[in-house]
């Protein structure tokens, strides 16, 4: 069985106990690797067991649910307020009618460990909320997270409000559908479509290492 | 496609093996976009897969959750009531599952809401705490063994049920290790003893006697422990009248 299976087992269960004994096995790995290796899997997993008719949305909503106390555990040993009034600014939000915001949560917080000021908007956030609070505080990175194929058309809606901001952030979209869509063309002006965490810890590197331009090339 | 006319407690469609819509009732109509005649179009994307391995079993009556596309929503989540006839037509019938769900998503976005406001510093802080709790428990009644045949154990401080749980639990597995005729049991440095607490105590030294086959001897009581040892009769099950060095010289002598 692996990580991932174990992991989902555990979560479905809704012991937040025994899954933070899970996860503190693996405390010699990074925050990125536990995200990407045990609980992106572990939630796909649960998905798979859906599909297969082996548990409910109630189900599910349990497992995200303890999910959520691993994620919220496992930012905080990292998360300190940026004392630099100069760091670079992120929001997240998930696309209106999205619930499912387990991915944006661990990419808020890997922008949140590189000493980045963080906004989490979380799920369901209207595009015109998204814009107000994008044009009062001017972030430098806005992340948006697609899940259900149908919220799609969203996207360009999404992505080309954006583009009038006088600060042209670099927008970043995750979520399931990554994998199973060419997102750029459901998007307004070239977003960077983030398919994997290691993809995006790298990227936010190097952003921090060579200046804005060099990352987004 | 054909409307049927008669009335279901539930929306009915029955489609055939390719997806195509062959009748529908009244309904189901309302609730679903059947212009199309084709059960593909009411499925979201996600629940496709569902579907497809529902007609991998074909045969196999069955209920499951499935998100579809209403006339007034783009994903809203059914329990879907399968059954096949033998040409593989599926007969299926539609109860919405949202409302069911709702009060525990509610449930769910409080705690969710609780998490965020979680100052998870004070959390580990709190759990070190209990851990620290739990050790200085353990602590508190040693298992010493004074000869093969003699085991003492020493109690301190408060007497909590969930001290006695965590020392009884040590000395079971220390006793059944050994011989031990004589198992003396000293509340010299007891302060307060509680009612769950004593009531363990009494279950602990029944279980000493059981395992061991031997003699159990509550020693070192003081004259503020009798009424609360007397209110639960402990000279029934044990002795209670002796110091350890009186209980010493005796199984000496």
């Amino acid at each position: 069985m692996s990580k991932g299976e174990e992991l989902a087992g555990i979560l479905l269960k809704g012991s937040v106990t025994d899954a933070w004994d899970y996860i503190e096995k693996y405390n010699h790995l990074s925050n990125l690797e536990i995200y990407q290796d045990i609980i992106t899997p572990a939630m796909i997993y649960v998905g798979q067991l859906w599909e297969n008719f082996e548990i409910t949305v109630a189900d599910e909503h349990l497992a995200s649910g303890v999910c959520d106390f691993i994620l919220a555990r496992l930012a905080s040993k990292y998360k300190s307020k940026s004392e630099d009034h100069d760091a670079p600014k992120a929001m997240f939000l998930c696309l209106e009618g999205e619930q499912h915001n387990v991915g944006l949560k661990m990419t808020a917080s890997l922008f949140e460990e590189k000493k980045w000021d963080v906004k989490f908007f979380g799920a369901n956030l209207p595009v015109q909320y998204a814009l107000k609070a994008a044009k009062e505080w001017e972030p430098d990175v806005i992340g948006l997270s697609v899940s259900i194929a149908t919220h799609l058309p969203k996207l360009k809606e999404y992505t080309e409000v954006f583009t009038y901001l006088p600060k042209k952030p670099t927008i970043l979209v995750g979520g399931r559908l990554t994998s199973m869509y060419n997102l750029q063309t459901f998007a307004a002006n070239n977003p960077l479509i983030i398919t994997n965490l290691y993809e995006l810890n790298e990227w936010i590197s190097n952003y921090q290492m060579e200046g804005r331009t060099n990352a987004i090339n | 496609m054909q409307l049927i006319d008669f009335e279901l407690p539930l929306p009915f469609l029955k489609a055939n093996n390719t997806g195509q819509i062959i009748s529908y009732s009244y309904q189901a109509e309302e609730i679903f976009d059947l212009s199309q005649g084709v059960l593909l179009n009411l499925i979201d994307e996600g629940s496709i897969k569902k579907f497809e391995n529902a007609r991998a079993i074909a045969g196999k009556n069955m209920c499951f959750e499935a998100n579809l596309k209403t006339k007034t929503s783009q994903i809203t989540l059914f329990d879907v009531y399968i059954t096949w006839d033998h040409e593989h037509n599926a007969y299926m019938q539609f109860a919405v599952k949202e409302k069911d769900n709702e009060r525990l998503f509610e449930k769910l976005q409080e705690l969710q809401n609780r998490l965020a406001a979680t100052d998870f510093e004070l959390y580990e802080k709190k759990e070190m705490l209990e851990r620290t709790l739990l050790r200085l428990d353990e602590l508190s009644g040693p298992f010493i063994p004074l000869s093969n045949s003699i085991a003492y154990i020493p109690l301190f401080g408060d007497i909590t049920q969930e001290k006695i749980s965590i020392i009884s639990e040590r000395c079971y597995h220390a006793v059944s290790n050994g011989e031990y005729s004589l198992n003396l049991i000293d509340v010299t440095s007891v302060g307060y003893i509680y009612d769950d607490g004593v009531l363990k105590l009494k279950e602990m030294i029944k279980g000493l006697r059981l395992i061991t086959g031997g003699e159990v001897k509550l020693i070192g009581m003081s004259p503020k422990h009798t009424p609360i040892f007397h209110k639960y009769n402990f000279e029934s099950i044990v002795e209670t009248n002796h110091s350890l060095s009186k209980v010493l010289n005796m199984s000496v002598s």
